[in-house]
């Protein structure tokens, strides 16, 4: 590799550091705690099963949403947020091809706007694991 | 007049944010040094208070008669220390809300509950951020009012904080709407004002939820409407009211206020009456000392 090629690979690597870096910043939000995107990841069968959760506050008070998980994209049901206990429950909409489980988690540093993450469990009636995600 | 609609630029827009991670980069890189970012009022640097006059003139006023809310020809000075826009402290109003009976809706009480049990240590103004106008206003170290007729602008800069401004345009250009995706949020939103008699009426929508709009972390979201009256009953006194209507985080609109008191003198004591150069992003030790319980 000549000295160009590796200015340039050295350059490209300090930028994706950056970028990695950078992210929760330019992610951060401070509404509504539960608001925005999350990813992570719920445990099946002992594997981890990589989960996007998106969340919309409407003005009525109203919190819907969808979850992406195996190329499925299943709206949320039941969004409800406990402001006493910080505890976050919803459902994957029974009506729609792809998983179906509820989810039952609290905030974790509830506060940071860049470390905040959901630790809890899902439940599909006949199996369940442990669901985490973070906030992007 | 030609009224032209806020542009919203993605590029531009997302440059906001790279800068602000690039400020944050930077704060994280300096040895510390000097003070923190500096925004509670009441605290450290209102000790160091530059001095008030003891009794004041009339507000200036500009060549067209309008009402100078700035500093006029001939004179020195900045617009210093003020209140708050809930509870009775110094200089605020009087007719503010006690914040027990602020109409959170019930997240934002306990989020509010939550910030404040954990010392704010979660505010992203201690790391170099902006805050939304009601807090840049709060914040110490003192701001200017420059009014650009011509332009149709009013200009809002702030010593404080990571020093920046505000833009404010007087043509009458409409407001952006909040659910079109089309609507970049921003961390001062969007501030279109006229003139009531002797008031600026400032009416501003389009705000980000990366900040808490103002000192002590009261939530919003990006419903966040503020309708803002700014006065000067005389020429030390800027009267600042603020109606916040937000139903993602508030049952009902409701209003506060504070004043601001004009400074003579510079915060070192000077006659020079100037806004000294601060950054929070150079040497910021806020951010270890905010650890909360």
């Amino acid at each position: 590799m000549n000295t160009f090629a590796r200015t340039a690979q050295h350059l490209l690597q300090l930028l994706a550091c950056w970028l990695a870096l950078s992210l929760p910043a330019v992610l951060a939000q401070e509404g509504h705690p539960l608001t925005g995107s999350w990813s992570g990841s719920r445990s099946v069968d002992g594997k981890n099963a990589r989960v996007l959760l998106v969340v919309e506050l409407a003005r009525d008070q109203t919190l819907s949403g969808y979850m992406l998980e195996q190329g499925k994209r299943v709206p949320l049901e039941g969004v409800a947020v406990d402001p006493a206990t910080w505890t976050v429950t919803f459902s994957l909409g029974a009506s729609e091809a792809g998983p179906r489980y509820s989810v039952q988690a609290r905030f974790d540093d509830l506060g940071s706007a860049t470390s905040r993450k959901l630790l809890g469990t899902w439940n599909d009636g006949t199996a369940s694991g442990d669901f985490s995600v973070q906030f992007n | 007049m030609t009224t032209k609609p806020f542009s919203f630029m993605r590029p531009a827009c997302l440059g906001l944010p790279l800068l602000a991670s690039l400020a944050l980069l930077s704060a994280c890189s300096q040895e510390p040094a000097a003070d923190a970012a500096g925004d509670v009022t009441g605290g450290p640097a209102a000790a160091n208070m530059p001095s008030t006059a003891a009794t004041s003139k009339p507000a200036p006023r500009l060549p067209n008669g309008t009402v100078n809310l700035g500093l006029a020809p001939g004179e020195r000075g900045f617009w210093g220390s003020s209140g708050s826009i809930y509870d009775h402290g110094r200089l605020s109003s009087p007719t503010n809300l006690l914040i027990g009976d602020v109409p959170f809706q019930p997240w934002a009480k306990a989020l509010y509950e939550f910030r404040q049990a954990n010392n704010e240590k979660d505010d992203p103004h201690s790391r170099c951020l902006p805050g939304g106008p009601t807090r840049e206003i709060e914040t110490v170290n003192g701001f200017e009012i420059l009014q650009m007729p011509d332009l149709n602008r009013v200009y809002f800069v702030f010593g404080g904080g990571e020093h920046s401004w505000r833009v404010v345009y007087t043509d009458g250009r409409p407001l952006p709407d909040v659910d079109n995706p089309d609507t970049i949020p921003t961390y001062l939103g969007y501030s279109s004002a006229r003139w009531e008699g002797d008031t600026l009426v400032v009416e501003s929508t389009g705000f980000n939820e990366k900040m808490w709009f103002t000192q002590g972390g009261l939530p919003h979201t990006r419903y966040l409407h503020l309708t803002e009256r700014f006065s000067r009953p005389d020429y030390d006194t800027l009267s600042y009211e603020v109606t916040v209507d937000d139903p993602g985080a508030y049952t009902r609109p409701w209003s506060g206020g504070f004043q601001v008191k004009w400074n003579y003198t510079s915060w070192d004591g000077t006659e020079a009456g100037e806004i000294h150069e601060y950054f929070c992003q150079d040497n910021n030790r806020d951010v270890q000392h905010m650890v909360g319980n």
